[in-house]
């Protein structure tokens, strides 16, 4: 039983969706018009000769003469003699005929013929036909002989493989066959059950722009060729439509071309014409601007052909609390411009907030074929501006003994002194916040309080809460949010942030300088280790050298230690040192020279010789001054004896 | 010979694991639907025209797949698909961390519709992504075009774009950049995150229209809209909450605040220059350099000794290079330093900059022996990784090393040369002495 409430609330949730889907909420204004042109421009380089024949297609649909016609029916001629294909032989006759003015005359009986050839073929591809075809219409050639054999291989192909290109190109190639081409018509179904629906609010083919364009703008050429009309629904071509739009920017010249074709088509056919219904101005009603303006236009920006308008809105929702404010209001169509309508919504004293305008336009002499017409919900705001009011701002005990003492601060001012506030403290800020206009207190999204310290720049943030008296309410409790603080002492720069939608005078105000007192000191913070700055540098410190005495102290002891030598031979000298009792034998010199170069050889080691080597000559003078010292000692002491 | 003495131990990770790929730039794009590549051509497009072989696949395409046989069949990784809730195929978060700790580069965006597979994965590489709904709102900074919710916000490329010509191009003369999406918080503390794009004081991401209850996700310039990371294996990833700063849209739409007058506007945003900037980054075009050569040897000596003693003078010279396109150019910086470690540091100074990308340094070798390595370690911001590391041994003085002649020392040598000397001469006189027999008489 109770489950009937609910189905038909989702029933109405989903008519309400596709109504509100079905509309579009734009229009190909100027700017993109002028978008669209600067894409084909990269074409007049004249290099690729289908970009040059879309962009020529294109600035003919802009109404925009061509900046260098001579040049590109010279560049056609020239592709002309040097194409060879069926695709290129297209691209040039169809550019030729559309520029129209251009002098010389083109090799139209080679194109024809490679046109024909195709043409009398039963296994032609679908783009060989439709560059035959319309190489036929441009060298105004009558098609009638080969009407049959197209259509049979046409309706072969199609049967073999009903993809979306081939469809696309078949409505084309049939729009050319005129009342022959209703075989294809009947395939418009087909192709449009492929489309696939995007968001609710879009409807496009699996391809994108180029395809999707190319068959809705066939299947509308093809329903006027055959005078019936469409299969399809005025909500299926608005989502076309819509779809169409969202893809504005795009950047190659054939997707622009067959962007401003569709467009054209379908602001300019039998069967059906989306509306656009924009906002003329800001979406934004306030005070001083009560009204919003609506253009309704076809989907290239002009007025409807279907005559004058009524503009209604049918209603205004507050988008937060769903409350309607108006509805059945007519809007007036401005003097200045007959397809711009107006209304003042502030008559009814909106509250400022987030609204829903549901606007219908109906043609005055009813015209069956404008679709999405109904039911286009225009997103307003109703502004206003915010004022500050009481604001206060104090420092009390944060254990509550007592009571802290407020001080005012205008809006717009700073409080004059420094507050002083201690980890043992808090500090308290109250303010509320009022519509200038009607001096409602009132809640904002944004209302927070940003710290910064302008050293370290670090910015801390609070949010300030309102009660349910709308009276705003903010406590620092410095010694329990010390460490959002990084417990750094310093001077911070106290703002109170507001901001809303729905204000118009959204504000940063820097209200006081608070010193706040923790426990650490920025200024004495090791600097922050960071993985991309350069290291310190480093140099090695040497030991240092042990001091030593004066050079001279060390000379005069130098000289001193040679004092007993000295003293030695001198005295020597004095007393006449007889050592005739040398023996002139091969054992005294030996011993002796061989002392003398043991010592040398330690004069050496100490030098420049290392143990090893000095071991070695070691070994070989030691024996030999051992072997001699041996037989002179002995030699000595025998003559001793004989004494 | 010398060669095989040079001892020498050279770690790259410029060139790392992905060698294995092409040279074609093979990316892969996961997207939500096609339509995507149609409303962000304009990126798609500069990307193919610098050679980029993209593979554009829906993110929840049941073939998806990053490796075969275990090589990755792709280099780069783009995700522009905020609403997918699960990946399809192969790939999941553990797949794509996977990927990027095999060097795979990636740049993910999101959107206020970005679902909980993409927060995970940012959460994976430290990012956390707002909640699904969220979006960076200021109401003191939006864009004139906004639609009535102060969500299209304009950044400021002075203020809040990260100083990086190498990762975001040249921030003088940039017009403002347009942002409509969620916001990022990273971890302060991370050392690998850069914070590439930050909102301003006055933002915050919350859910807009709903009263704020909580505490918001993040809030001013903690707002990260746009973050990387370049991992320690030099892989990069780019997160942001915008899908729409890379979309046509975004790069064509001219930029006015509304707190603004008209005479601020202008006629494009700076979008489609930073996103080419950032692209070349991520995908690993620009800030790639390499370490081309080290040498070392004693101060006016050719070549390097086996070992250096202690107290040496030492010249260390190196070549880095950056890679411009498919070459290398010589890399000139000023902030290239040269460590000298044995477990510590000894010396670290600053190598002096010789043009074409040469850099030298003559450093004394402390008097401390053992096995040192001269290393260069250069991390900067948006430049990839530089380590090199060369092994040397210092050894002790030899005893032929020392001092010789020290003045203090003479008394020493003075009396050990006489007492040789008088040992010589003592021999000579005592073993061959004769008295005199009438001087003897005589005294």
């Amino acid at each position: 039983m109770s489950r009937w409430p609910v189905l038909i609330l989702i029933s109405t949730f989903l008519i309400s969706f596709n109504d509100a889907a079905t509309t579009s909420s734009s229009f190909l204004s100027t700017a993109d018009r002028e978008r669209l042109k600067q894409v084909f421009i990269s074409a007049w380089n004249l290099e690729d000769i289908a970009s040059v024949h879309y962009s020529i297609l294109g600035y003919k649909l802009l109404a925009s003469p061509l900046p260098n016609s001579q040049a590109v029916c010279k560049f056609l001629l020239d592709s002309a003699n040097k194409e060879s294909s069926l695709e290129s032989y297209y691209y040039i006759s169809s550019a030729w005929k559309t520029v129209g003015s251009c002098s010389g005359s083109l090799p139209t009986n080679k194109f024809v013929e490679a046109a024909t050839k195709v043409l009398k073929q039963d296994t032609a591809g679908i783009y060989d036909l439709y560059y035959a075809v319309h190489i036929y219409k441009s060298a105004s050639q009558s098609l009638a002989p080969y009407v049959t054999n197209i259509k049979n291989v046409i309706q072969a192909l199609l049967k073999k493989d009903d993809a979306i290109s081939h469809l696309a190109y078949s409505f084309h190639i049939a729009v050319q066959l005129g009342n022959d081409g209703k075989f294809a018509f009947d395939r418009i179904e087909d192709a449009l059950v492929q489309a696939d629906e995007v968001d609710g609010r879009f409807l496009q083919f699996e391809g994108g722009l180029s395809i999707t364009a190319l068959l809705i703008s066939g299947a509308y050429r093809l329903a006027q060729a055959v005078n019936t009309v469409p299969p399809i629904s005025g909500d299926q071509a608005v989502k076309f439509a819509n779809y169409f739009l969202s893809r504005r920017s795009v950047q190659t010249a054939k997707g622009a071309y067959n962007l401003l074709d569709v467009i054209t088509i379908l602001s300019d056919n039998k069967y059906h014409i989306p509306v656009a219904i924009t906002l003329a101005g800001p979406a934004v009603v306030s005070l001083a601007e009560p009204k919003v303006s609506v253009k309704v236009t076809d989907l290239l920006g002009r007025a409807l052909p279907s005559g004058p308008l009524q503009v209604t809105a049918e209603s205004a929702t507050r988008i937060a609390d769903d409350v309607v404010v108006l509805s059945k209001k007519k809007f007036e169509q401005s003097p200045a411009d007959s397809m711009v309508h107006t209304i003042n919504l502030m008559e009814v004293k909106p509250e400022p907030g987030l609204y829903k305008v549901t606007v219908n336009s109906a043609p005055t002499k009813a015209d069956p074929w404008l679709v999405g017409n109904v039911g286009i919900t225009l997103p307003i705001k109703v502004m206003c501006s915010v004022a500050v009011d009481s604001f206060e701002i104090g420092i009390g005990d944060s254990d509550q003994t007592t009571q802290p003492k407020f001080d005012k601060i205008a809006y717009d001012n700073k409080l004059g002194k420094k507050l002083e506030v201690d980890t043992l403290q808090k500090l308290v800020v109250r303010f509320s916040l009022k519509d200038k206009a009607s001096g409602k207190p009132m809640v904002v999204h944004q209302a927070f309080v940003r710290f910064s310290n302008p050293t370290t720049k670090q910015e801390i943030i609070f949010i300030a809460e309102p009660d349910s008296n709308k009276l705003y309410k903010f406590d620092l409790d410095v010694g329990a949010k010390q460490g959002d603080f990084k417990q750094l002492s310093g001077v911070y720069a106290a703002e109170l942030i507001v901001g809303d939608v729905v204000i118009s005078n959204s504000f940063s105000w820097h209200f006081a300088d608070v010193n706040l007192k923790l426990p650490l000191d920025a200024s004495k913070l090791p600097a922050p280790y960071s993985l991309h700055k350069p290291k310190p540098v480093i140099e090695h410190l040497f030991r240092e050298p042990e001091k030593r005495p004066p050079v001279f102290v060390s000379n005069l002891f130098t000289g001193l230690v040679f004092v007993p030598f000295s003293v030695l031979i001198g005295l020597w000298v004095k007393l006449g040192v007889n050592i005739s009792n040398f023996p002139f034998s091969l054992s005294a010199l030996g011993f002796h020279v061989g002392l003398g170069a043991i010592f040398v050889l330690f004069g050496f080691f100490w030098l420049q010789l290392n143990m090893f080597q000095t071991l070695k000559y070691l070994l070989g003078l030691g024996v030999v001054t051992f072997l001699c010292g041996n037989k002179l000692l002995t030699k000595i002491a025998n003559n001793r004896k004989h004494h | 010979m010398e060669k095989s003495l040079f001892c020498l131990a050279l770690i790259l990770f410029v060139n790392c694991n992905l060698s294995l790929v092409s040279g074609e730039h093979e990316t892969l794009v996961l997207l939500d639907n096609l339509a995507i590549k149609e409303t962000h051509s304009m990126f798609f497009k500069s990307l193919k025209e610098r050679g980029y072989a993209l593979t554009f696949k829906s993110a929840d395409d049941s073939t998806l797949i990053l490796s075969k046989y275990g090589e990755y069949l792709y280099e780069n990784l783009i995700i522009f698909a905020p609403s997918v809730e699960e990946f399809g195929g192969s790939l999941s978060t553990e797949s794509i961390t996977d990927f990027i700790d095999n060097g795979g580069n990636v740049l993910v965006a999101g959107s206020s519709q970005s679902q909980d597979i993409l927060r995970e994965l940012a959460t994976e590489c430290g990012f956390e992504m707002d909640e699904e709904g969220a979006s960076v709102i200021d109401h003191l900074n939006y864009d004139i075009s906004d639609s009535g919710k102060h969500t299209l916000i304009v950044a400021d490329a002075a203020a809040n774009l990260i100083d990086a010509p190498v990762i975001v191009g040249e921030r003088s003369g940039l017009a403002p950049l347009l942002y409509q999406g969620t916001g990022l918080v990273a971890d302060a503390d991370n050392p690998l995150v850069l914070r590439l794009l930050t909102a301003h004081s006055s933002a915050y991401s919350y859910v807009p229209g709903r009263p704020i209850k909580e505490y918001p996700h993040a809030v001013g310039k903690n707002t990260l809209l746009m973050a990387a990371l370049q991992a320690r294996n030099n892989a990069r990833v780019v997160f942001t909450g915008s899908l729409y700063f890379f979309s046509d849209e975004a790069f064509t739409a001219p930029v006015q605040k509304a707190a603004q007058s008209a005479a601020q506007k202008w006629t494009a945003s700076g979008n489609q220059a930073v996103s080419d900037a950032l692209c070349r980054w991520v995908f690993k075009e620009s800030g790639v350099i390499r370490v081309k050569s080290v040498a070392h040897k004693r101060l006016n000596e050719k070549a390097p000794p086996p070992a250096y003693t202690i107290m040496d003078t030492v010249i260390f010279s190196l070549e880095l290079e950056r890679k411009s396109g498919a070459t290398w150019v010589p890399h000139d910086v000023t902030d290239l330093q040269l460590e000298f470690v044995r477990i510590d540091p000894f010396v670290r100074r600053t190598l002096t900059n010789k043009g074409r990308g040469r850099y030298e340094t003559v450093f004394r070798i402390p008097d401390v022996y053992g096995v040192y390595k001269l290393k260069v370690d250069y991390n900067r911001v948006g430049y990839t990784h530089v380590y090199s590391s060369t092994q040397v041994s210092v050894r002790p003085l030899e005893h032929t090393q020392y001092e010789r002649f020290i003045a203090s020392a003479y008394p020493y040598y003075a009396s050990a040369l006489s007492m040789m000397a008088g040992v010589f001469l003592f021999s000579l006189l005592i073993l061959h002495y004769k008295e005199d027999p009438v001087k003897g008489k005589v005294e």
